[in-house]
């Protein structure tokens, strides 16, 4: 069973990078950093 | 349905206006030809539904960047679709001489255009006493309408306003639109303008007193920008910040580590032993808690750099760096893209979407993830922790806080000095770069806004950093765990057994057991592959296997030595990270994590690129493979000249 339980987790993980890679270079659009949380170009008063 | 459209400088609430007019009937669509965002919304009035498009924020019609010319090329073509029928245009109350520039160009269209004086309650407590029925004569064909955005008020008159604008009556000026290149004619007719401007304001607006605020602000700024003290100011603030970063953090620190070893320790021992509570115990756990134990001090870093912004402060930041800035030939502009590198490279290159000259953009562009970003801290906090000693110099310098202070002016250092020798590539750029810049009377930061700051950056740093931590460490743990073959076992049986039975010759066989186990899974393999290329630089080949999956996300670093370091450790899974890197030795006894090993560590994180995002982001505002991969080559070069210079000098 933990056999079974950690297949599925590798390959959970390796399909959730693929997918993270493949949004990163090929997706429609990306608003900003997705691990930082900065969604917008910085916006000061000047 | 007619069209309306909404013009305004930057910073005027014309978003919130937009909001307040078109409540949540908006849509976001792009203007044709142009990646710029459109903002649509409806607003229902008397029966009629008008079309409300809110235009990108500029200060005049004559653009400056991309997202400025969709204004100018919206109205100076009668036949595009956006051609609006009506215009609003937002000005802000507290500076309307800036801010009326760009309401006479295109009041001088011919478009019926409303006035919205925006912020009238700023303009009143800087001591502005406007005259509206003087302006009104000014301008007799618009209607001008006093609001305030932020809480509603003069909605009804502009709603009013919107219903029957105005006509514009002929004017001989609606053909004098120049030519986008011809930037002579251009500052004429903005010079014109502005006299014109400055004779009305004079006329209708009344400065009664300066407020205190004004007083107080102009008093601190005589210190604060000044030409010598303003830098010193300025860099003794960093160093305080970075000392308190690791002074303080290390408190929260300390618990969250005993935190992670004895949910560890609690895991191990209360679930059946077998594969899934390996890869928990030595996989994920430990990848987490080894970035999880760096939020207290990204927490203080934040906290520190939110009350700078909420004071007012980091506007006369960016204006001392302006001038710093200059004589290595950068754009005044690229100021604020390379100050928004320092949290993140990625907003930091989509904020040069402002600068014109395509030359100092890509200048730009190219040195911004030079400047140290907030994903650093996590690589630089634990390097330092492990080869820097905790000591004071002078009695109050913390020298790791020092350290700190040092990889931060690397990182701008460097970026200037880069920036000097990209200039030379590209030709020079005739045009004389203007740089406006208001800077804000100081203020008592609002705790409420430091505080969602600093949760919002903890939050998706846990919840969205984390996710590609868990998943890379889970890989690793699989790539450690498994090999070729029977190797691993193979390698395992041919470790001599001790001849003596003691606690410390077991774990000196246990150590050995894993270490060849290790070294024979189908990481090691790939590490020991990559090693000669890394050696002259200092690093074993377990830092290469970090270094390989930290190119994804450089805080992967961290949560992949802790991963590394756990596998087959059945013994010292509670032992802190910091602890079993000081304790990591090469066969022959040496330590692998000497002074001069973690500061070319230090320095190749200094320099290296190691974040895909914004390779990515690159590509998609340079529109070519070309520039990121350039940026690509240099920065690894940099990075790997650095640390083997910063290694041969140190051992």
């Amino acid at each position: 069973m933990q056999t079974i339980l950690v297949i599925v987790l590798i390959a959970a993980a390796l399909l959730y990078l693929g997918r993270r890679f493949y949004k990163t270079w090929a997706g429609k659009k990306q608003k900003g950093c997705e691990k930082c949380g900065i969604s917008q170009p910085e916006e000061r008063s000047v | 349905m007619r069209k309306l459209a909404l013009f305004g400088n930057p910073n005027t609430g014309k978003s919130s206006l937009f909001n307040r007019l078109t409540g949540l009937k908006q849509r976001v669509g792009n203007f044709p030809g142009v990646t710029v965002d459109k903002q649509m919304g409806e607003l229902k009035t008397g029966g009629e539904t008008i079309q409300i498009i809110d235009f990108p924020g500029t200060y005049s019609i004559y653009p400056r960047s991309k997202d400025e010319q969709v204004v100018y090329d919206v109205i100076s073509n009668p036949a595009h679709p956006d051609y609006p029928e009506a215009a609003i245009v937002v000005a802000d109350a507290s500076n309307l001489e800036r801010n009326l520039l760009l309401f006479t160009q295109i009041y001088d269209r011919n478009i019926p255009t409303v006035l919205v004086l925006n912020m009238t309650d700023v303009a009143a407590r800087n001591g502005l006493i406007i005259d509206f029925d003087k302006l009104q004569q000014h301008f007799p064909e618009t209607t001008i309408v006093r609001s305030n955005a932020r809480i509603g008020t003069g909605l009804n008159e502009l709603i009013a306003a919107i219903h029957t604008p105005k006509k514009a009556t002929e004017n001989p000026q609606a053909d004098t639109l120049i030519a986008l290149e011809d930037t002579a004619r251009q500052s004429a007719d903005t010079e014109k303008r502005f006299e014109r401007i400055r004779k009305i304001v004079k006329d209708s607006v009344q400065q009664k007193s300066k407020s205190p605020g004004q007083l107080f602000s102009a008093k601190i700024d005589r210190w604060l920008v000044h030409p010598v003290f303003g830098y010193l100011f300025f860099f003794a603030l960093l160093l305080l910040i970075f000392q308190s970063v690791f002074t303080f953090a290390s408190y929260p620190m300390d618990l969250i580590d005993s935190g992670f070893a004895q949910f560890s320790e609690f895991t191990a021992n209360s679930l059946p032993e077998g594969l899934f509570t390996r890869l928990l115990t030595e996989g994920i756990i430990p990848g987490i808690g080894g970035v999880v134990i760096f939020i207290p001090q990204i927490a203080l870093l934040f906290f520190l750099l939110a009350i700078l912004e909420e004071t007012g402060y980091m506007a006369r930041v960016v204006f001392i760096m302006d001038k710093l800035m200059r004589p290595f030939g950068l754009n005044g502009k690229s100021v604020v893209p390379l100050i928004s590198s320092a949290a993140c490279a990625i907003p930091g290159v989509m904020a040069t979407r402002t600068i014109h000259s395509r030359s100092e953009r890509l200048t730009t562009i190219l040195v911004a993830p030079l400047m140290s970003c907030s994903a650093r801290l996590p690589v630089y906090a634990l390097l330092i922790g492990l080869v820097i000693p905790d000591r004071r110099i002078f009695g109050f310098f913390n020298l790791q806080g020092l350290v700190l202070f040092g990889l931060y002016a690397l990182g701008l250092v460097s970026a200037l000095l880069v920036a000097m020798i990209i200039k030379q590539f590209f030709k020079k750029s005739k045009e004389r770069s203007v740089f406006l810049l208001e800077l804000p009377a100081y203020k008592a930061p609002r705790w409420a806004n430091v505080g969602l700051e600093v949760l919002q950056k903890v939050r998706i740093f846990v919840t969205d950093a984390g996710k590609i931590i868990v998943a890379i460490s889970i890989v690793l743990w699989a790539l450690a765990s498994f090999g070729p073959g029977n190797n691993m076992d193979e390698a395992a049986a041919k470790v001599p057994k001790p001849s003596v039975e003691s606690p410390e010759a077991a774990d000196e066989y246990n150590n050995r057991v894993a270490s060849a186990k290790l070294e024979n899974s189908y990481m090691g393999l790939l590490g020991k592959g990559i090693e000669p290329v890394i050696r002259p630089l200092g690093y074993d080949w377990k830092i290469g296997i970090s270094l390989l999956t930290s190119f994804a996300a450089r805080e992967v670093f961290v949560g992949s030595l802790a991963t590394i370091y756990s596998v087959h450790q059945d013994d010292e899974i509670t032992e802190p990270l910091i602890d079993r890197l000081r304790e990591e030795r090469y066969p022959d006894g040496r330590p692998v994590y000497t002074l001069a090993s973690g500061c070319s560590l230090l320095v190749f994180y200094a320099f290296a690129m190691q974040c895909m995002a914004t390779l990515a982001i690159v590509k998609r505002e340079t529109k070519s493979w070309k520039w990121p991969l350039i940026q690509l080559g240099y920065m690894a070069v940099l990075a790997y000249l650095g640390a083997f210079i910063t290694f041969q000098i140190l051992s």
